[in-house]
């Protein structure tokens, strides 16, 4: 054997042990999609503009506490949404310290004079996009701690254009439990309760706005409308001020309830709240809807609070956990989601393998039959062409995914290999019909196959690399296994398969081929 | 030696070109008029947004009794089918994500209560909102815009041997859409993809590149039938269905070049008027690897129609019908236009000296 023909081989060996080292085992080796193995897929929309307001409101009050700080003469101090904060005195401030505190908060932002008593802040622009992308910022860490607390391998989370979060959860059972620990704001407010409406479209009372009550049925598990209450706009304490939340069981009725611990500001402020207001209702508010509104006895030094519900150890256990994270500093819509049942994901490879097992088997049997000898060494190029393409999906930097359509673009490129070993045997017999020597028409049916099987190629890895950029999810599963198939595809359907060639000619005197 | 088509053999495919058109036209107008009939396309929920759940029940689940228990939660005008075999259960609703993310929990809790003593599995959940459908159809639609344009620019480089050309028509076709995003931002895709398909075709016309363009008309021959089979066979348009046009679009050009090639091959020394004859001469002798190649790979794509389960059926679908749509646009459409396209030049080429003499007089 010629040295060039030794080089050859080692190359096939080599790549061939490469894939197969990197390739077992392939359940281990191989990162599936969530279409395989189950899973959840969300995308979430930060509402931006909410975070906004938000921020102004405790921008607004910040800026109030600060100015009082100073000795100003303040009367009102409020947010209105994105345009800025209104600044009402009662007695004309100088521009000088009004403008101190607020450039405290935003160097670049204007204060206005409208009237000597009335002042107008309006945030620069850069620092509205600022609290914009910061937003979607910490929505994605709060949501990542969330997720780590609730412990799913594996997770990835990540942003995608500018107010998106993308959210994949491999091998996830319960994913519903999991869209709700996600999709929560997990606003929590202490507010005092005004009163009970005693009609329904009665009008709150100034100061305070009407908030839902909502209950567990016992029957269904889901929370129920069950009246609702006028609570404060103010809220006393809220989520921030907590250092600790966990589920505790109930004795009473072995229900959960979710036991609050506030930080040292929060215990202070709970303490007095509580000492003021002994016989008022205090408000146990979460997003906007009331849990409970229990009677304060007595004050509560200790600063626990607790939020009963009739919770399930789970859903307790949830809620714990969205309240000791945090809440989210805007509410997230959910836009996009898919969830895939493990059945059916473990259904799917079941039917990928098959259908692979189906296909590979026809077109190996056709082979055989078609080109008897010739067709055994296409076989053996589209084994290792398997072989291959397996290892290079599970290589470990490459990041791979397979899906279903995926699965069904290695079985399509399996075809598609076959291709060029039948152009390459066709031109091989018309030279041979044409009276050329096994040697030469072996030769010239390489080269002059080599320029169509390559065009072919090109122009099908074109359409690939156009999926694989536009695609998303298991669409670009298919796009990738294409274009791996079809690179290997060259590789094998001719290097390979020539190689066998060359050396069955050289070692033999064949005058004969059986193709 | 085993030979599917015997050598020698020699089919008049060009002398049935004009009914074979018409055949194609006919087959493309039914599918276009079905999908008129239709209201457009019956697009998923990857395009169309809405709820998508799959549920699997223990036992054969009756169709009208899911509807019943679906109207009870306001899903009754939900589409419910079977989904490859009795027990599994398609509904797909118009519900948007957001309104009520629970909606999967509380069709699962219906359907279980509405039959006893059997399980119900919720296999598979998939609510697409309005913006991300959007997206998701806006990006199909680049998807194709790009294959075709990579595809239309490749073709004239590589058959015409003329790289600067296919550069020139990229550049033209770039900038003309970069245009036009620019003076209409948020134009439709569609727009684009027409603008490209028109320019690209006179631009094949007025420089003559009838190679690249003939192999051009045929891929979009391919789409038209497929997605006109799509249509009449009511399947759904999804991100799924879209890679695989994509593919029809790689993949049936293979024949289309290796016939090209033969043809140019055989030309070389020949004298123009045979023209006709050498194109039917090629395409009987690359007839066998035509069919082998093509055949080889439905014979895997049937496979995946077959065994591939539920989800990749209409992919597999698609390809199937692609794909023998290709092998036969190959002759029928690509090599067809070779022939009408040499006969109009000869013909017009005939009239000139003509009429230059009659001038001359």
């Amino acid at each position: 054997m010629g040295r060039d023909l030794l080089l050859k081989h080692g190359l096939i060996v080599a790549v061939v042990l490469a894939s197969v080292l990197f390739a077992v085992p392939p359940q281990d080796k191989i990162h599936l999609g969530l279409d395989l193995q189950g899973g959840l897929h969300l995308v979430l929309e930060v509402q931006v503009e909410k975070a906004i307001e938000r921020a102004m409101e405790r921008r607004a009050e910040a800026i109030r506490r600060d100015l009082i700080a100073k000795g100003l003469s303040v009367a009102v101090v409020e947010a209105q949404g994105a345009q800025g904060v209104r600044l009402a005195f009662s007695k004309a401030p100088d521009r000088g310290p009004l403008e101190e505190v607020v450039r405290n908060y935003d160097a670049s932002g204007t204060v206005r004079q409208q009237t000597p008593e009335l002042w107008f802040y309006e945030p620069a622009a850069a620092e509205l996009q600022h609290m914009r992308t910061s937003s979607v910022d910490q929505a994605l860490e709060k949501i990542r701690n969330r997720i780590d607390a609730f412990g799913v391998s594996e997770p990835s989370i990540s942003k995608q254009g500018t107010q998106r979060i993308v959210v994949q959860l491999p091998g996830l059972q319960d994913t519903q439990r999991a869209v709700e620990l996600i999709g929560k704001t997990a606003q929590l407010d202490l507010k005092l309760v005004h009163s009970q409406p005693t009609m329904p479209g009665a009008q709150p009372p100034p100061g305070t706005q009407l908030l839902p009550l909502k209950k567990k049925d016992p029957k269904t598990g889901q929370f129920i409308d069950a009246g609702g209450y006028f609570v404060e706009r103010r809220a006393q304490v809220s989520g921030d001020m907590l250092a600790d939340a966990r589920a505790v069981p109930d004795q009473a009725n072995a229900q959960y309830y979710v036991l609050m611990r506030l930080d040292n500001r929060g215990k202070k402020i709970f303490e007095r709240l509580t000492r003021e207001n002994v016989g008022k209702s205090l408000a146990i508010v979460l997003d906007d809807v009331v849990f409970s509104a229990p009677v304060i006895q007595e004050p509560i030094p200790g600063g626990e609070a607790r939020i009963t519900g009739n919770f399930t150890p789970e859903e307790a256990r949830d809620l714990a956990i969205v309240l000791r994270e945090g809440a989210l500093p805007a509410p997230v819509a959910i836009i996009e989601n898919r969830a895939v049942g493990p059945s059916l994901g473990s259904d799917s490879i079941a039917d990928g393998i098959r259908a692979a097992l189906l296909g590979a088997s026809l077109v190996v049997l056709f082979l055989l039959v078609y080109y008897r000898f010739s067709g055994l060494i296409a076989n053996v190029a589209l084994l290792l062409n398997l072989v291959i393409v397996v290892g290079i999906l599970a290589l470990p930097g490459l990041g791979a995914t397979l899906t279903l359509p995926g699965i069904a673009g290695i079985i399509l490129t399996l075809g598609m290999a076959v291709d060029a070993n039948v152009l390459i045997f066709e031109r091989i017999r018309e030279e041979l019909r044409l009276g050329k020597s096994v040697r030469a028409a072996v030769d010239a049916g390489f080269n002059r196959a080599f320029s169509a099987i390559m065009d072919s190629n090109v122009t099908t890895i074109i359409a690939a690399v156009v999926l694989f950029q536009f695609g998303t999810g298991p669409v670009k599963g298919f796009a990738v296994t294409l274009t791996i198939g079809i690179a290997v595809s060259m590789f094998t359907a001719i290097f390979v398969s020539k190689t066998i060639f060359e050396t069955i000619l050289r070692v033999r005197r064949v005058t004969k081929l059986s193709i | 030696m085993l030979e599917l088509i015997p050598t020698g053999l020699n089919i008049d495919f060009i002398g049935k070109a004009k009914v074979c058109t018409a055949v194609s036209l006919v087959v493309i107008l039914i599918g276009l008029g079905s999908i008129v009939v239709q209201g457009g396309l019956n697009e998923g929920i990857d395009f169309s947004g809405g709820t998508l759940l799959q549920v699997r029940f223990s036992e054969p689940a009756d169709l009208a009794s899911v509807r019943d228990a679906l109207g009870t939660i306001g899903l009754g005008k939900s589409i419910v089918q079977h989904f490859g075999d009795e027990r599994e259960v398609l509904i797909r609703a118009a519900q948007l994500p957001g309104a009520e993310q629970v909606v999967a929990q509380k069709v699962q809790q219906t359907l279980q209560e509405s039959v006893s003593g059997q399980t119900v599995e919720l296999r598979r959940v998939e609510i697409v909102g309005g913006q991300v459908s959007a997206d998701l159809r806006r990006q199909a639609l680049f998807a194709l815009f790009y294959a075709i344009l990579g595809t239309v620019v490749y073709l004239s480089g590589r058959f015409e041997a003329k790289w600067g050309v296919a550069l020139a028509l990229a550049a033209v076709l770039f900038v003309l859409t970069y245009s036009i995003t620019q003076w209409f931002p948020g134009v439709s895709p569609t727009v684009l993809i027409i603008v490209a398909l028109i320019t690209s075709t006179v631009f094949g016309i007025v420089l003559d590149l009838r190679y690249a363009l003939a192999a051009v008309i045929a891929i979009y021959h391919d789409v038209l039938v497929t997605v006109g089979f799509l249509s009449l066979f009511d399947k759904e348009f999804d991100l799924q269905i879209v890679a695989a046009i994509l593919t029809i679009i790689g993949y049936s050009l293979n024949d289309t070049i290796v016939i090209f090639d033969r043809v140019r091959e055989n030309m070389r020394g020949q004298r123009r008027d045979i023209f006709p004859k050498v194109v039917n001469d090629s395409v009987n002798q690359t007839l066998s690897r035509t069919i082998l190649t093509t055949g080889h790979t439905l014979l895997v794509v049937v496979a995946i129609f077959v065994l591939g389960g539920e989800v990749l059926h209409d992919f597999a679908f698609a390809l199937l019908v692609g794909m023998i749509s290709g092998t036969y646009s190959t002759v029928y459409v690509a090599g067809a236009i070779l022939v009408y396209w040499h006969n109009y030049s000869v013909q017009r080429q005939k009239g000139r000296p003509s009429t230059a003499n009659s001038g001359a007089r």
